[in-house]
């Protein structure tokens, strides 16, 4: 009798659980507020109350350390920003292998910080989750703050500064653009942009190439991957070494970059055409196929973990293989790995870049990788003090004092130029001890906020490289950027400039069905691995079938006719081909 | 007078019911189940709510109760099983927990067995505590000491290139998938798993055994005629309990040894539900998906105890 009262007791617990749910508060909030409301919250806001903002940054494959509000306001420059904007920042921690993760929950929980930045790039993995927060309203409207509070921030941001990378202007983000990220510049001067290929330094004598060497279809490509075999080239320990190989998502980049077809859709005789109504990706399947069963391409580039990559690449494993090379070259294992595998003169040197599926030398994946970096305000957050501070660091005086510190501390001294570090510390920066300092993690934080004008730009070039060169321990880095070019220069040879232009998959995330479409949508870069590595290829073939069927099932051909419709009203707002990179 | 009054006067134990009356002769250990309780409540029953997530087009701004209704209602569902792999992730999954919870249950049992009829203690307690130390490294060490082991490069393809060998790339090779992912699971939990064992055996009365011995019945003979019976209730408590995940087929240790080479083996509900659910915020068809492989599972446990009482007359409920 009483097991059956307890039974039914949990049971009606359970159903009550199940209809009355524990929404919380805040997530039902959030919805409520429009972005016009942000503003009024922000003006009801006492600007003399203390507050925390917390900062999430997205770094796929980096740990973030938390740094604490106490942390923060411990320093001199937390103490400074603290007392002058009544604003304590505060970072919060991240792990390496989920920093997607972090992010997703965040925000479908309504707690998502009130700045997110990251390194942004159109085919970006945030980019789905960004754009449902954007359409769902968790995200400030930040250009009419900007326009109130902060004439600097607007210059800084203005479109038509964006003379390197124009490309840019079409990525969906911007204050005037509905999806209200704010970009700013980032470092990325052409000899340091590269995207594609690279090679051991040792081995274009052997072969009797020049680098750079330019563009390569996907035909001369193999032929040259044949002539590496045959020379029979070798690793750090005289064992044989793969033509080709690949670490991280670069092995999923390089095969992309060939573009045997838009991967997402591509315009078509004034059709929007998915990539799979089409044959293109079996074309590419059956190109690594070729180079796998040729045994010119590791085939473990698609299995293996990240610590026994770099630890081939540092063997010399790899003969040629693709590679991002970012602004910052030292200080993560991956670059250090490309400057020295196995011999200082391996060191890898760029060689080309892929030609798309119509012989294009187009672009692929360059300066819109990291060419801005974004930062998103919560809608909750207090938007217009916070502008404010971002106006502040764009002046010298914020600036000067976000690179070194309030003045009193003396960190820097006047140089012919501008500014630098006094003698004492940038000792301690050379011996990396300064770097292990809240005082450099306070910094660190705080010029993320001035670099709306560029790394490069004139403004920039007013601290004289300052703190942005403090990451770095090598005594080269922490000097002039001629300095630094030099030794970029030398590790990766003469880069090629590119340009990104735009997608569609920003408008097709509207789509009404796309809930349903994008967990199979999203598979496609596994599906892909599978059929390369497939036993035969009756065994790849049936697998992409499947799979294309599945997308049809749930709603594919919808979805393009969505895109299609959404380009026949405003044509001039997409470009006809994109990269298969941005997608 | 007194005497007749204070017959008269109901006892107040008597006043109480049976249940109070419980509630109070064990109330101590009721205060030592309540945490346990309580804590059940709010991670296991309050989160249930949960679930309709599978029916609704969650809206991050909406919060989980007031994020819209589904259109149609089960569309996540009609996505999952009409998702190409839909066959192949279920097969998947039911091979290996299959492999985990049949082939893998009597190991740790033949195992306590054994250990049990060591004669020296010092050497059971090595064999024991040898046994146990696997169970306490987690599978991401696992997992990195596997890669080191069978990649093109690893220990075994070095010995078989020594001896003229062409590597072969055991991890991303779905014939090899599941004796590794088997193995590894034998070599991790068998010693755990014997401990419970170990203590039914203990538990069993020596006199059994002796009168046994008087009997003739040999060491074998007593371990099937005694001690296998007397453990049996032991085990299939735990093999029913076992039943009800048999859907769950242990998320980290298949994540960590799938890879895209393997993954027409390995790809089972738990990792999918990650990749593509959790990953990419796709929480109402993840909620979809859990919600089949719990309703699986449920019913899985109930149908098993309903076999085991009319079989053996032993259940859990």
């Amino acid at each position: 009798m009483t097991k059956r009262v307890i039974s039914i007791m949990l049971c009606l617990i359970m159903l009550a659980a199940v209809f009355t749910g524990c929404g919380s508060a805040e997530n039902s909030q959030t919805g409520a507020t429009t972005a016009a409301g942000s503003a009024a919250a922000t003006e009801t806001q006492p600007e003399e109350e203390l507050i925390t903002v917390t900062f999430r940054e997205l770094a796929s494959g980096n740990a973030i350390d938390a740094f604490t509000a106490e942390e923060f306001e411990s320093t001199p420059i937390g103490k400074y920003i603290k007392d002058k904007f009544k604003i304590r920042f505060e970072q919060l921690a991240a792990s390496a292998n989920d920093n997607m993760g972090d992010f997703v929950r965040d925000i479908a929980s309504g707690q998502m910080a009130d700045i997110v930045g990251w390194c942004a790039t159109p085919g970006d993995q945030y980019y789905s989750v960004y754009t449902k927060a954007v359409n769902e309203n968790q995200v400030a409207e930040l250009g009419p703050v900007i326009d109130k509070v902060a004439p600097t921030l607007k210059k800084a941001i203005d479109p038509a500064r964006l003379d390197l990378s124009p490309e840019m202007l079409t990525y969906p983000l911007g204050v005037d653009k509905g999806a209200y990220g704010l970009p700013r510049y980032y470092k990325l001067t052409p000899w340091v942009s590269g995207w594609g290929f690279h090679i051991r330094g040792d081995i274009p004598e052997q072969l009797g190439i020049s680098l750079p060497h330019g563009w390569f279809t996907p035909d001369e490509f193999y032929d040259l991957l044949v002539k590496m075999k045959g020379a029979g080239i070798k690793d750090v320990n005289g064992n044989s070494a793969w033509p080709l190989g690949a670490i991280a998502s670069w092995a999923e980049s390089f095969t992309y970059a060939f573009d045997f077809g838009n991967w997402h859709s591509e315009l078509v005789d004034g059709k929007v055409t998915g990539a799979f109504e089409t044959d293109w990706p079996w074309q590419q399947v059956l190109y690594i196929r070729k180079l796998i069963k040729e045994k010119l391409l590791d085939p473990e580039i698609y299995t293996q973990n990240q610590q026994i990559a770099l630890e081939k690449v540092k063997a010399g494993k790899y003969g040629i293989t693709s590679f991002f090379v970012p602004n910052d070259l030292t200080g993560w294992d991956v670059y250090d790995a490309f400057a020295s595998p196995g011999k200082p003169e391996w060191a890898y040197r760029m060689l080309g870049r892929m030609k798309n599926h119509r012989g294009d030398e187009f672009v692929t994946n360059n300066k819109g990788i990291q060419a801005i970096y974004v930062l998103l305000v919560n809608k909750n957050a207090p938007v217009e003090r916070l502008m404010k501070v971002f106006e502040w660091a764009l002046s010298d005086e914020g600036m000067r004092i976000c690179y070194f510190g309030p003045d009193e501390q003396g960190y820097a001294v006047k140089a012919d130029n501008g500014y630098k570090w006094n003698d004492s510390i940038y000792a301690q920066i050379k011996s990396g001890e300064f770097q292990k300092t809240s005082e450099y993690k306070a910094m660190s934080f705080m010029k993320t906020f001035t670099m709306a004008f560029g790394e490069d730009s004139p403004e920039t070039n007013r601290m004289n490289g300052g703190s942005i060169m403090i990451n770095m321990n090598e005594p080269s880095m922490t000097v002039k950027n001629e300095e630094r070019e030099k030794q970029a220069a030398l590790m990766f040879g003469n880069q090629i400039k590119m340009f990104d232009k735009y997608t569609f998959k920003w408008v097709g995330s509207s789509f009404t069905g796309y809930d349903k479409l994008e967990p199979v949508m999203s598979t496609y870069k596994d599906v892909l691995k599978r059929c390369y590595l497939a036993k035969t290829d009756e065994e790849a073939k049936k697998i992409l079938e499947n799979y294309v069927k599945s997308l049809m099932d749930n709603g594919y051909k919808e979805y393009l006719s969505f895109i299609q419709a959404e380009y026949d009203k405003e044509p001039d707002k997409f470009v006809d081909y994109v990269s298969p990179d941005m997608q | 007078m007194n005497s007749f009054l204070a017959s008269r006067v109901p006892n107040r134990k008597a006043l109480l019911s049976p249940g109070m009356r419980r509630l109070k002769k064990y109330f101590p250990f009721y205060c030592i189940l309540l945490p346990a309780v309580v804590f059940f409540f709010i991670f296991h029953y309050i989160p249930i709510y949960g679930i309709t997530l599978a029916f609704k087009d969650y809206r991050f701004d909406k919060g989980i109760l007031f994020s819209p209704v589904a259109q149609p209602l089960f569309k996540y569902f009609e996505s999952f099983f009409t998702y190409y792999e839909f066959g192949a992730i279920l097969r998947n999954t039911l091979m290996i927990s299959l492999l985990k919870t049949v082939i893998a249950f009597p190991l740790p049992i033949i195992f306590a067995l054994m250990v049990n009829e060591l004669r020296s203690h010092w050497f059971k307690r090595v064999v024991q505590s040898v046994s146990y130390l696997p169970s306490f490294v987690s599978w991401v060490t696992v997992a990195v000491f596997l890669n080191y082991l069978l990649n093109a490069e690893g220990v075994i393809n070095s010995i078989r290139s020594a001896f003229g060998r062409e590597p072969t790339l055991y991890l991303s090779d779905p014939q090899y998938f599941l004796a590794i992912m088997f193995l590894s699971h034998v070599w991790k939990s068998v010693g755990m798993g014997s401990i419970i064992y170990l203590a039914a055996i203990t538990g069993v009365e020596q006199s059994l055994y002796e009168s046994a011995m008087m009997d003739g019945c040999n060491r074998l003979k007593q371990i099937w005629h005694i001690t296998i019976p007397s453990i049996l209730p032991t085990a299939i408590y735990l093999f029913i309990l076992g039943l009800s995940s048999i859907l769950n087929a242990g998320w980290d240790q298949i994540y960590l040894i799938s890879n895209p080479g393997n993954m027409q083996v390995s790809n089972v509900i738990d990792t999918y539900v990650i990749q593509v659910g959790l990953k990419g915020g796709q929480y109402g068809y993840a909620t979809a998906v859990s919600l089949f492989q719990g309703l699986v599972g449920l019913v899985l446990v109930l149908a098993t105890n309903k076999i085991s009482k009319k079989v053996t007359d032993i259940s859990l409920f």
